[in-house]
């Protein structure tokens, strides 16, 4: 292939953008820091919604009623991931991970999380997980580490 | 619909790693070329709809720097900032209106060589709940809804590895295509790198720098333009949720909702005996038996049947993807133009070696963008 003269045209910028959460989420975050998964209902179709979102897209209605689930679900599907993002690049991981989609008891909707305590070669959908918290929680999405089997 | 719109014409560069030129002396020649081919001077394009990426490009309102190279200096211009097939909805859309005649519709990107693909995958994920937890992206969403398919259809690896075969010998036949394999077996895609399981190396698109463009008549207009109009018969388009906890992803019901629509409107109620052939954005294969069956072109899960049986090879019973599809090459955003290209090469039997056998009499061609096919657009076309 012909080399081609590029040009350098960087800015010089790093993209950091200061969203704000929203109420739901403000809420939720709250909730993990206290070790407590919580979830918000419709009060249309009354599907529980987790993570919550402050309005049901379905119905095009605000979500009002806020339930405590218990930390326990099940594993509707997974995909064990061999490669992650990093800066740009599709990189091989060192390990590859089980990332699932979890169906909390009460849920409506599935919670995507890291499985762990299972090899990838046993991993199955159907699987009894529970949730495992951070020893430390700060009030974030990482709070809630991963989810492992219900021994 | 009281006015009839027709494809009339369309251009496709060669797919590759890095185009000779910059994009813009590419699109410029590849307009220039369909303008000659047609007879036509800018002057007879009435409107211009353009599909590219700020993102991608690296500028913002990135069509402005393009104007003059596609002849569209002083006209009539607006972009979509998406997958392509939602231009050439628009310009049909223009059309429609009854104020346009004709309407160019050009697409480009510089995925292989200026800004690969996994750079703005990050940037795809929502910001708050998605991003900073890094295990959604791209890959590990198209690979969760490969395995529900697989574990409700029971379709195996070696099923799947069959339909990457299938694409990638198809792409061998097309000229336009960047990644050719003509003896790719099942093994070589079971061994090709591992991504996230199921999905590996050989079942993904191929990213690539290229660009199409295509014109689009009035009824009357198209006869003055072309012996050969290619008619949109019908269209539809639905957009899921964005977040896949919600969404159904095996059911599809924004493909099947779009499919439906377009079906009404081209007046098909049978469309796995009435498409003679479908071009679809499947941008990983797994979406391939997927894609078909929410789109009645099989029966429900017959992934593995369809597989197994050859049907949707270029000799099978529908026909999917004779080109490559996105295996052969993927430009961002121009896919969808793509595939209503090919489709549209196939009903006008222009497609070479890649052409199926059977001269179809009704062509689907899709595009979609978002995680996991989350936005939808479905043609149906004829001749």
């Amino acid at each position: 292939m012909a080399e081609h003269k590029i040009v350098d045209s960087r800015v010089g910028l790093t993209f950091m953008y200061n969203y704000r959460v929203g109420e739901s989420l403000d809420r939720y975050l709250d909730g993990l820091k206290s070790k407590k998964i919580l979830g918000v209902m419709c009060p249309e179709c009354e599907r529980v919604l987790v993570p919550p979102r402050s309005m049901c897209g379905k119905c095009n209605t605000k979500t009002k009623k806020w339930v405590t689930l218990k930390p326990v679900g099940t594993l509707k599907n997974f995909t064990v991931s061999h490669v992650e993002i990093e800066q740009g690049e599709i990189k091989d991981r060192e390990k590859p991970i089980i990332i699932g989609q979890v169906k909390l008891e009460g849920a409506d909707s599935l919670l995507t999380a890291r499985i762990e305590g299972i090899s990838p070669k046993d991993v199955k959908t159907g699987l009894k997980v529970k949730a495992v918290f951070k020893d430390t929680t700060e009030g974030t999405l990482q709070d809630l580490d991963h989810f492992e089997p219900v021994k | 619909m009281d006015r009839k719109v027709a494809i009339v014409g369309y251009k496709q560069t060669k797919y590759s790693e890095q185009n000779e030129n910059p994009r813009e002396r590419m699109t410029y020649e590849l307009v220039k070329s369909l303008f000659q081919d047609l007879k036509i001077t800018r002057d007879d394009v009435d409107t211009f709809i353009i599909s590219c990426s700020d993102f991608q490009d690296g500028r913002t309102i990135s069509e402005c720097y393009m104007i003059p190279w596609i002849g569209a200096y002083m006209k009539d211009v607006s972009k979509v900032d998406s997958d392509s097939a939602n231009a050439v909805l628009y310009a049909m859309m223009r059309i429609l209106s009854g104020n346009y005649n004709t309407a160019l519709v050009v697409s480009w990107a510089m995925g292989g060589s200026e800004f690969r693909s996994p750079r703005v995958m990050e940037y795809e994920l929502d910001p708050i709940y998605e991003r900073p937890g890094r295990l959604i992206n791209e890959i590990t969403a198209a690979a969760l809804q490969a395995q529900a398919y697989m574990a409700k259809s029971k379709l195996t690896e070696e099923q799947l590895a069959s339909i990457a075969v299938k694409n990638l010998r198809n792409g061998a036949r097309n000229s336009l295509a960047l990644r050719k394999k003509a003896n790719a077996t099942e093994k070589d895609v079971l061994a090709s790198r591992a991504l996230s399981l199921p999905l590996r190396e050989l079942h993904a698109y191929t990213p690539a720098d290229g660009a199409c463009v295509m014109l689009l008549a009035s009824e009357e207009k198209a006869k003055e333009l072309t012996k050969n109009p290619v008619w949109i018969k019908g269209v539809g388009f639905c957009q899921d949720t964005y977040y896949l906890g919600e969404r159904d992803l095996v059911k599809m019901d924004s493909l099947q909702k779009a499919a439906k629509a377009a079906y009404k409107m081209a007046g098909i109620t049978d469309p796995a005996r009435k498409i003679g052939v479908a071009e679809l954005s499947t941008t990983y294969v797994s979406q391939e038996p997927i894609f078909a069956e929410a789109m009645g072109l099989i029966p429900k899960n017959s992934g593995p049947a369809a597989a197994s049986k050859g049907w949707m090879e270029i000799e099978g019973k529908i026909p999917v993807n004779p080109s490559g599809g996105p295996q052969a090459a993927n430009p961002l955003t121009v896919g969808g133009l793509i595939r209503i290209a090919e489709a549209s090469s196939q009903l006008r039997g222009e497609a070479g070696e890649h052409q199926v056998k059977k001269a179809p009499k009704l062509a689907l061609a899709h595009g979609q963008i978002g995680m996991a096919a989350q936005h939808n657009v479905v043609f149906v076309l004829g001749n």
